[in-house]
């Protein structure tokens, strides 16, 4: 595969003298899959937050194409390629489909107070860019039906792929998506599946936190596993199948 | 591309459906001191006085609303700002002898620059942030009261010249009406286009999930800052019209009481709703008028209604509390919901597909 | 200058009295807070009451004292109650912004109803004992003394019902968790009901301890002070409110006393002091000076 996007190195967080993460090393390639999994409290989320700037890490460093970005604010990051969706949906419920995916937009235009009260030409005409972007992104998910229900008003399922729909919107490098299939049926799982596909073959590198094993094992190229905040094995998803460590700590854990 | 060419029906179309509420509106205020003082004689009541008060309102009122109904940050202390403008303007008309239009303006961006100077409260939120600016409020009616040198403290500014733009004296109730109608309907469009443009999405985003608003590129603090100056400019603005339309202010005018009846504006008219703005301020200034008047109307009331303005307070104190309970989105936004809802309904009975996944919560 | 030294023993005795109110009025927010999450913008309203509802038991009715003090309380603690039940309970799990303007609204509702039955801009409230003591530098009056002496029997009485009765259990449960709580059978309704309550008893007696005169604007200033000093004790802790309580009150008299006696600054200004002590220890120390609040979510 080649080209590194992302590398991280000797990441730590506390909270309150427990370590979410320990030291947690590794790399992702670009263009590939890369699932992260351990049991509940693992230090996944907590990872996905230093990446997407929204904590800061104790130690260590996470370096994105060549630029380091720990201790960037979040609002940077949608700007140099880094997006992401949430374990618990956060999409803006009080607003359309289509403007939630507008949203993500953001970074990638620029109209300001003055040009947007004024409504001058300029700001049309980025209004109209958005507008279009933003339904190729709901298109990609299959959402275009659903564009002007309020946001909030869609199933469950249909708000995970939205949201995934609004992170695609900021035109990511890297894309970081955590437990995207929780809630999820089998078959819309499936479909979430040949969706992460479609995009990776965009050119878009996938760090994804996933508990459904079937999908992990069926889509990504390479597996990562934390156990209270350490990395406990790394590789393709047949070898770390195999590893005793993984074995032991998933069902040491409740969480099998 | 066919969009390039120039179409006059699909533009007028465009305009229409964009601008509905305005293209109904405009006609119906330019119009209104033509009927509306035959009608108000008739119910006795003075409407082109009180709804030139209306637009003054409304200035504020929609900018509080950008601040707390788009953007979620609440302030109760918005009443501070009025009071800066009113003060700038009305003493560089009397002292210096400014023309009252160069007062407003001024005003205005002294009130903007207040409001910049105080915008690091914006890092507080929810309770802290409402309290704070409750604060802020008192301290501003302090200043208004103890500066005396400057503002006459409780004496208060009296013959503050009216209105007079361009070297034109604006003092007729028509005059009055027309000026800040004109202002506000300008005013009221900027808003109408910003909150439904990128700045505004950025606003409503990070009041419905400020973390995913941040990963989606919004500069929160940024965005706060920049819709509270902007409110408080309006704010400025707002008072300095006033100054000059009342001719007499005092700190009295502009204490915690009436910070807390523009927030009754923009919740009870509707809160994320430029329109709701305007239906706020037209409640909360007829409402006494209206009760005052009913004694005319209805012949004989009870005793208790005629001395409205002693408990007015107690109505205000009732319709908030009652708001929160049975319409938190305030009169206007629960009313569209409310046929939003309907035109759903029937549009998925008209045979829209439905849909494969039934709903499973939120 | 000579002038404000030879005046800061009566400036911190002045700080002394009010402090004892504003630690009365902060306990009551951070009773409150501590048990809902909700700050009550009318708590301010319920001293105002208390302190009217004293004089027309007191002067009107000619009620003797110690009758009169107990059933204004009582009666500010059950509008603590109504207001509970009319208002925070539907407006629960609503969100801040709708407890605020839930809270807004019942204070203005309050004020305006106070105004109605008392308009005048001042009554008499009786104190408890007449006198005055003069001492070389300071001089203060009898109510002083029992001003102190009621803070510190409140303060111990809310120590005990907090730390030796079920009631204060479940009240300090629902503050740590209010779901755990209502999973282990605590009625977190209930432990609201409550809290509002005794803060609207605290809020009355500050009240009418407080001043000589009373009106119905009073609540205003006593509860954004109460709420400053509830913040700098850390709000949410109850004894936190204690330090907050003297803080504000000494800082605010010694303050006002620099500023017009030493600098020729207008004493108006007094008010504002606590305000600008508010807003800069919410921005750099949200967590109180003391730091034991519950307040990490500034």
């Amino acid at each position: 595969m080649g080209e590194t996007i992302l590398s991280v190195h000797n990441l730590s967080k506390a909270f309150g003298g427990l370590y979410a993460l320990k030291n947690v090393s590794f790399s992702v390639e670009r263009g590939m899959i890369k699932a992260v999994i351990g049991p509940n409290g693992a230090g996944k989320t907590t990872l996905f937050d230093i990446l997407t700037g929204l904590l800061e890490p104790d130690e260590g460093k996470a370096v994105f194409m060549g630029q380091e970005i720990t201790g960037l604010p979040a609002h940077k990051l949608a700007g140099i390629g880094i997006s992401r969706t949430f374990q618990t949906v956060r999409i803006f419920p009080g607003m359309t489909v289509l403007e939630n995916v507008m949203v993500g937009l953001h970074h990638r235009s620029h109209c300001g107070f003055l040009r947007a009260a004024l409504k001058v030409p300029s700001e049309r005409r980025e209004e109209r860019y958005i507008r279009d972007e933003a339904f190729r992104q709901l298109e990609l998910v299959g959402l275009e039906m659903m564009a002007h229900f309020p946001a909030g008003s869609l199933p469950f399922g249909m708000q995970r792929l939205l949201e995934l729909a609004r992170a695609l919107a900021t035109g990511p490098e890297l894309l970081l998506l955590d437990e995207p299939a929780s809630g999820l049926n089998t078959y819309e799982t499936e479909e979430l599946g040949e969706i992460l596909k479609r995009i990776t073959e965009r050119g878009v590198t996938i760090l994804l936190v996933e508990h459904d094993m079937g999908l992990v094992m069926r889509i990504s190229n390479e597996v990562l596993v934390l156990d209270y905040g350490e990395v406990i094995a790394e590789g393709t998803p047949q070898e770390v199948k195999d590893d005793p460590k993984v074995i032991e700590a998933y069902l040491g854990g409740d969480d099998v | 591309m066919q969009e390039k060419a120039f179409d006059i029906k699909t533009a007028a179309r465009r305009v229409w459906r964009g601008y509905k509420a305005f293209l109904l509106f405009t006609p119906f205020i330019m119009t209104l001191p033509l009927w509306a003082e035959r009608l108000g004689k008739a119910i006795s009541l003075n409407i082109v006085y009180l709804m030139r008060m209306v637009g003054t309102f409304t200035l504020v009122a929609v900018g509080l609303n950008l601040l707390m109904g788009y953007a979620g940050q609440a302030s109760l202390g918005h009443g501070a700002f009025m009071g800066i403008g009113a003060y700038t303007s009305a003493i560089l008309a009397t002292r210096w002898g400014w023309p009252a239009w160069i007062g407003i303006l001024l005003g205005t961006l002294v009130a903007a620059a207040v409001g910049y100077l105080v915008a690091p409260i914006l890092r507080l939120r929810g309770h802290y942030l409402a309290m704070a600016t409750l604060g802020l409020g008192i301290v501003a009616y302090i200043f208004f009261r103890e500066m005396i040198a400057l503002t006459e403290g409780n004496v208060g500014i009296r013959e503050i010249p009216k209105l007079n733009f361009l070297g034109m004296v604006i003092s007729s109730r028509n005059g009055e009406f027309y000026f800040v109608w004109i202002i506000a309907i300008i005013v009221l469009l900027m808003c109408q286009n910003l909150v439904r443009s990128r700045v505004g999405r950025a606003i409503r985003a990070f009041h419905q999930s400020e973390v995913a608003a941040r990963v989606m590129g919004v500069n929160v603090p940024s965005y706060k800052m920049k819709v509270f100056v902007l409110s408080a400019a309006l704010g400025g603005l707002a008072g300095g019209i006033y100054s000059h339309f009342q001719g007499y202010i005092n700190p009295s005018q502009f204490d915690v009481m009436l910070s807390i009846q523009l927030v009754v504006m923009v919740v009870v008219g509707g809160m994320e709703s430029i329109w709701g703005s305007v239906a706020g301020a037209s409640l909360v200034v007829f409402l006494p008028s209206v009760v005052e008047a009913l004694p005319k109307w209805l012949g004989n009331v009870p005793a208790w209604v005629r001395q409205y303005s002693n408990y007015e307070g107690l109505v205000f104190g009732a319709i908030l509390v009652l708001t929160m309970i049975f319409l938190p989105k305030g009169i206007t936004t629960s009313t569209v919901d409310f046929f939003h809802r309907k035109i759903r309904k029937a549009a998925a009975l008209m045979g829209e597909e439905s849909t494969d996944s039934p709903p499973r919560g939120e | 200058m000579a002038d404000f030294f030879s005046n800061l023993p009566q400036y911190l005795v002045n700080g002394l009295g009010s402090g004892c109110i504003y630690i009365l009025m902060a306990m009551g927010f951070s009773l409150i807070y501590a048990s809902t999450g909700i700050i009550n913008f009318a708590q301010g309203e319920f001293a105002a009451i208390g302190a009217l509802v004293a004089y027309t038991f007191a002067v009107k009715l000619g009620l003797s004292l110690p009758l009169a003090v107990p059933l204004s309380v009582a009666l500010v603690g059950f509008i603590g109650l109504v207001l509970e039940r009319s208002v925070i309970l539907p407006l629960r799990e609503k969100g801040a912004l709708t407890a605020i303007i839930g809270t807004i609204g019942a204070s203005i509702f309050l004020k305006s109803g106070a105004r109605i039955i008392w308009p005048e801009e001042a009554y008499k409230v009786p104190e408890f004992t007449q006198g005055q003591f003069n001492l070389p530098k300071v001089s203060f009056n009898a109510q002083l003394l029992w001003m102190l002496g009621l803070t510190f029997l409140v303060v111990v009485s809310v120590y005990v019902l907090m730390n030796r009765t079920k009631l204060g259990k479940g009240l300090r449960a629902c503050a740590i968790n209010p779901e755990a709580a209502s999973l282990v059978g605590i009625n977190v309704s209930v432990m609201s009901m409550a809290a509002f309550s005794m803060a609207a008893l605290l809020g009355g007696l500050a009240g009418l301890v407080s001043a000589p005169f009373a009106n119905y604007r009073m609540g205003l200033y006593l509860g954004i002070k109460g709420f400053t000093a509830a913040v700098i004790g850390g709000l949410g802790d109850v004894y936190g409110a204690v330090l907050g309580g003297l803080t504000v009150g000494l800082l605010e008299e010694v303050v006002a006393g620099f500023l017009s006696v030493a600098l020729g600054i207008s004493s108006g200004y007094k008010d504002a002091v606590a305000v600008v002590l508010l807003v800069s220890v919410l921005l750099f120390r949200p967590q109180g000076l003391v730091g034991r609040g519950l307040v990490e979510k500034v």
